[in-house]
């Protein structure tokens, strides 16, 4: 059970520390705990943790996040991405750390290739399975899979064709995508200097 | 500017010991702060103190340009303090100067002191302070834009910066300078105080004082923090507390 009460600044009181333990956006200072954003506090009545839901979150890559990211490289059986940044408020997870998608969480069907689902330079929307140290993704879910592609062959801009083929806007090469329902929808993503979000 | 003879100093004190403005001498100028005032940075601070106008804007924690600058195991605080060109009587040379550079280095580093920065290593936190109209004062108003801007980037912090000026006018001390005042004083003393531990994070001085007067001046400076302390928290409930439950947030 949670309990919340109202809207809290950096360096509010929020409890002694020997009631609560210090969570998520809290500090303890000389034996009290204080938030350290600004934000709604929540006690967690079991562990007595304190935390503070920020209304500007900085990122944190847990569980149940959805987040964009760019497929750096494809091994036979894990897709290697760069988190960059979260779905929900846009805002750049610091330290870009690396996300897998493994085979088996790409999608509900059998996966042969993650080529056949993927490319290098794709970003995709996922969802995070566990975060740190080792952000594991997945895909599977209607909006979730790739939502921006250039063509293989002459870097242009793919434009979605049908559920999972894509078709350049320049050469008219197909190419086979675990498409998101938003594909082409997502018109910035916040993120590296060197995003080449379209 | 013509040459300043002794006829053109202003009064600085009248006789009924009321400052140029009227103000009494432990008197602030007035002092508005609106936070989340742009669109385009994650966390910004609008500042207007007595003829002062500063925006302050935080972006981060994000990517360190250049590499070489980042640190393994905190955020660097990069900060810049910037005086638009129209915001003195003389147009100011746009750009980074002595001056500048000087005061977004203190700035920097007393904002870097309540932050979190170990929670965030290998990034940056961006703090950008523009000065529109200055009439002195103007490193105090920036670090009290830039601190409200950082609480409301959501970026970690112990607790919110105050900070203000004491100087001395026709031998007296007096707080938060206004131009002439600064001008024609005798001394200047920005201050810059961390409520929750005391703490002083920004301390400098022009011109002369005593060693007991710094000491009245301090006392009045953290007082004087107190009450911009007040104001910025009040900022900050007034922009969020009502969006998010109806108001009145306890």
């Amino acid at each position: 059970m949670k309990e919340t009460k109202g809207l809290v600044l950096p360096g509010e009181p929020l409890g002694t520390a020997e009631e609560l333990a210090p969570g998520r956006g809290t500090y303890e200072y000389k034996g009290a705990i204080y938030a350290s954003v600004m934000g709604y506090p929540q006690v967690e009545s079991e562990s007595k943790t304190v935390s503070v839901k920020a209304i500007h979150e900085i990122p944190h890559v847990s569980e149940g996040d959805v987040v964009y990211a760019r497929v750096e490289e494809i091994k036979p059986m894990l897709l290697v991405t760069t988190v960059l940044c979260s779905a929900v408020n846009g805002r750049v997870v610091p330290g870009y750390p690396d996300g897998t998608v493994h085979i088996s969480k790409a999608k509900d069907s059998f996966v042969d290739r993650l080529e056949k689902e993927f490319a290098v330079g794709d970003m995709i929307k996922a969802k995070i399975l566990s975060g740190y140290p080792a952000v594991k993704l997945t895909t599977v879910g209607h909006d979730l899979g790739v939502v921006s592609a250039r063509c293989q062959e002459c870097h242009a801009p793919l434009a979605h064709l049908s559920e999972n083929k894509l078709v350049c806007t320049r050469c008219g090469r197909r190419e086979d995508r675990l498409v998101s329902s938003e594909y082409g929808k997502v018109t910035h993503i916040l993120g590296t200097a060197t995003s080449s979000a379209t | 500017m013509g040459s300043v003879g002794a006829k053109d100093i202003p009064e600085l004190l009248d006789a009924n010991g009321k400052r140029i403005d009227g103000r009494d001498l432990n008197e602030l100028r007035p002092l508005k702060i609106e936070a989340g005032v742009l669109q385009r940075a994650t966390g910004s601070a609008f500042v207007e103190w007595g003829e002062n106008k500063v925006m302050a804007a935080v972006y981060g924690p994000r990517e360190v340009h250049p590499r070489h600058m980042q640190e393994n195991t905190k955020a660097v605080v990069q900060c810049r303090y910037n005086m638009a060109s129209f915001s003195v009587d003389e147009r100011k040379r746009p750009g980074l100067d002595r001056r500048s550079q000087e005061i977004s280095k203190v700035i920097g580093e007393a904002l870097e002191s309540v932050l979190f920065v170990e929670e965030y290593p290998r990034t940056s936190i961006g703090i950008y302070i523009e000065v529109l109209q200055a009439n002195a004062g103007t490193r105090c108003a920036g670090l009290v834009a830039a601190s409200v801007a950082l609480a409301d980037a959501g970026i970690p912090m112990s607790d919110l910066v105050p900070a203000v000026a004491v100087g001395k006018v026709a031998g007296k001390l007096a707080l938060d300078l206004r131009k002439e005042e600064d001008n024609y004083g005798e001394a200047d003393v920005p201050m810059a105080l961390v409520p929750k531990s005391g703490r002083l994070v920004l301390l400098q001085m022009e011109g002369h004082m005593t060693r007991d007067e710094l000491k009245t001046a301090i006392d009045m400076g953290v007082q004087g923090c107190h009450k911009i302390y007040e104001i910025q928290k009040e900022a900050l409930r007034k922009r969020y507390s009502i969006a998010h439950d109806g108001g009145d947030a306890q």
